[in-house]
């Protein structure tokens, strides 16, 4: 899922400091699963914008709600009203519920409240890791399904460099080094045989690198 | 003046430590100031970040009382309610409210005299802090 | 000849080779090249010029190798992964042949993390592997990695660095054979001061049959003092420093120990030379470049072979 992280309150009074009546829209689906913008972290942040504000003697009206996803079309419609009576949203969701409102309400003014910050999963309770870059061209086949582009600090095909050393990476001794993932995985799997072969220089266009990226699929479209 | 000003308090308690202390201290005649706010819960796990923030808006200081850290019934809930405290004092740094506003106190259950003196203390600081500028104006 | 280079004659002639390690300086001073430069000619048969070492900004390591060629020291530039894309590294290496360098090293390059501009952003286009198939075949095979052709081809002597000591340690022989297959000539390791471990991966290179393919040097670094070694030990991830060569270095107090320093690292290329494989040694001795003659002397390579031809 999309992970997020809420951006410091200072910086998200910065935004609004001239409204004086807002929407908080959460999103009910990724950003709320990793406690970032569901509905309870819009009450918060709702809360804590309110007492700022009455701090400055410049009290704010909010108003709240947390749409299932805030990434698609129908389901931004129901924050419809609520936005046509406020000046700004603040948007909790990833940046890309932020663009869908945007898009969906050109009129609006929709400012971020999180910070998008990777594609991951919650590792334990509290704690959410990286696993996928999006980089266009799936290599789990041969990393025994473990991201090298993502989990090794220099996204190398043929790794580990020089610089792992007892299952860490170098940059930090936290940070697992993901060629040590992989050597152990495709060791368990009986696979190191995969680690002779020279993986290519990676086409990089169907990541980020060829642009911005579009999906078509004649076969879906109504 | 800072002197007449009465804070307005809220106490969240857990029913197997706070409350009980806290009905031994009215019972052993401690009396509190009508503008305490006793809310009962079932365990201070119960407590959700934004009860606590919402208090804030309303008065001047949240108080919770839970078990010993090793005391609860819920095994985690006092430990869960004591990271939900410490989430609200780093929103409070944040925003420049002083984040002494939000107490978390440890109590065993049936020791109303610790539950008095520790609601004492706390007042004591709230009216040395003055009135909550973020407060709800009106 | 793949190159022509010094470096290459002298290792093809058999003999046992030497080279050191120069850092560009941190400003444009062509004077700091110049002086270094006169320093180590003649004493050893090429140098390395890092590429930004530890991400922190250097002159250019292909200007710097100029200067070296204008005055008649062979250089081995560096080049890395971490700042430059495809496009980018072999525009630099048609560039840097012009100039008539000869020797290149491919590097993955540190991460730019602990470097002087933490929040720059990384390139990794290639790995160091990739990197050094592009070389060969633009060498090779006059293709750009494109596939478009050179007209002109850009001809290094091409090297790795290998590091025997980081982890899987017995996946890093593996790994250098993949550097071979990919087309290097030589290798240079990472330093070595634990000389068992190192005759261990020497002996799995053996059994790879690695040594017969490339020239394999030595990487060795003299020691200024006990503060430095247990810098290594504990915080150069990859380095691996064994007590007893702390313990050396304790034993000689403060001034003995550039002494004892340069002791060690003749100890230690004594050691490494009766390894089977090993053509040479590289001397890596970064802002202490005149220490390198006399751990030459001592250990009995002057004068350094004249290449001919
Ligand atoms: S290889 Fe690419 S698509 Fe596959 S997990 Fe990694 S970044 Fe994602
Ligand atoms: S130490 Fe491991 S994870 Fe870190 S950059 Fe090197 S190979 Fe990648």
């Amino acid at each position: 899922m999309i992970i997020g992280e809420r951006k410091p309150i200072q910086e998200v009074l910065g935004m609004i400091a001239e409204h004086d009546k807002i929407l908080i829209a959460g999103c009910g689906t990724c950003v709320a699963i990793c406690m970032a913008g569901g509905d309870k972290e819009v009450s918060i942040l709702a809360s804590a914008i309110k007492l700022a504000r009455n701090k400055e003697e410049k009290s704010i009206q909010i108003l709240e709600q947390t749409p299932l996803r805030q990434c698609e079309w129908e389901f931004v419609d129901e924050l419809k009203d609520k936005i046509e009576t406020c000046d700004a949203v603040l948007s909790m969701a990833c940046g890309i519920g932020v663009q869908t409102l945007v898009e969906r309400f050109p009129k609006a003014v929709v400012y971020p409240a999180v910070n998008t910050t990777f594609l991951g999963l919650p590792e334990e309770q509290g704690v959410w890791s990286e696993r996928c870059g999006a980089c266009g061209n799936c290599v789990l086949d041969k990393t025994g399904g473990i991201c090298p582009i993502v989990r090794c600090s220099k996204s190398l095909l043929n790794g580990p460099c020089g610089g792992s050393q007892d299952g860490k990476c170098e940059i930090d001794s936290e940070v697992d080094c993901g060629w040590q993932l992989i050597y152990d995985r495709l060791k368990t799997l009986g696979k190191l045989d995969n680690l002779t072969d020279i993986l290519p220089a990676k086409d990089w266009s169907t990541s980020r690198d060829g642009g911005p990226r579009k999906m078509v699929r004649e076969d879906m479209k109504l | 003046m800072k002197g007449d000003f009465e804070p307005k308090i809220t106490a969240f308690c857990c029913e197997h430590s706070g409350l009980l202390s806290a009905n031994m201290a009215v019972e052993s005649r401690f009396v509190f100031s009508n503008d305490v706010q006793m809310i009962r819960v079932p365990c201070s796990g119960k407590i959700e970040a934004i009860h606590i923030m919402k208090a804030l808006e309303e008065g001047d200081g949240v108080a919770v009382f839970a078990c010993h850290k090793e005391a609860c019934q819920f095994l985690r809930g006092n430990l869960r309610a004591e990271a939900r405290v410490s989430s609200i004092k780093e929103i409070l740094k944040e925003i420049g409210v002083e984040e002494e506003r939000v107490q978390m106190y440890y109590l065993a259950p049936s020791n109303g005299i610790k539950f008095a003196q520790l609601l004492r203390v706390f007042y004591e600081n709230l009216k040395k802090l003055g009135p909550n500028v973020g407060r709800k104006v009106g | 000849m793949k190159s022509g280079s010094n470096l290459e004659k002298v290792l093809e002639a058999g003999h046992f080779a030497v080279t050191a390690e120069l850092g560009p300086p941190k400003g444009a001073d062509a004077e700091v090249i110049s002086k270094k430069t006169d320093i180590l000619k003649d004493c050893v048969d090429a140098v390395n010029i890092t590429d930004c070492q530890t991400a922190v900004v250097r002159m250019s390591s292909i200007a710097a190798a100029a200067i070296l060629v204008s005055k008649g020291l062979e250089p081995i530039i560096q080049m890395t992964c971490r700042d430059r894309n495809r496009i980018a590294i072999q525009s630099d290496l048609l560039g840097a042949s012009a100039l008539g360098i000869k020797n290149l090293l491919c590097l993955t390059g540190d991460h730019q993390k602990f470097g002087n501009h933490p929040q720059s952003k990384n390139v990794f286009d290639l790995d160091s592997i990739q990197l050094i198939k592009m070389i060969k075949d633009m060498r090779d095979e006059k293709k750009f990695q494109c596939g478009e052709e050179i007209e002109v081809e850009p001809r290094f002597f091409v090297g790795a660095a290998e590091n025997p000591f980081s982890d899987p340690f017995e996946y890093r022989a593996l790994r250098l054979a993949k550097k071979v297959e990919a087309g290097i000539d030589f290798v240079q390791t990472q330093i070595v001061y634990n000389v068992e471990k190192f005759a261990k991966w020497m002996e799995m290179v053996r059994e790879l049959g690695l040594h017969k393919k490339v020239y394999i040097l030595a990487g060795v670094a003299p020691l200024k003092s006990v503060g430095m070694a247990k810098y290594m030990k504990s915080c150069v991830p990859g380095m691996d420093v064994p007590n007893e060569v702390i313990e050396r270095m304790v034993a000689v107090g403060k001034e003995g120990a550039k002494e004892e320093g340069k002791n060690i690292c003749v100890d230690i290329i004594e050691q490494v030379k009766k390894i089977k494989g090993i053509a040479g040694v590289h001397i890596m001795a970064v802002e202490w470049e005149e220490v390198v003659s006399g751990i030459v002397e001592k250990a009995g390579f002057l004068p350094r072979p004249k290449a001919s031809g």
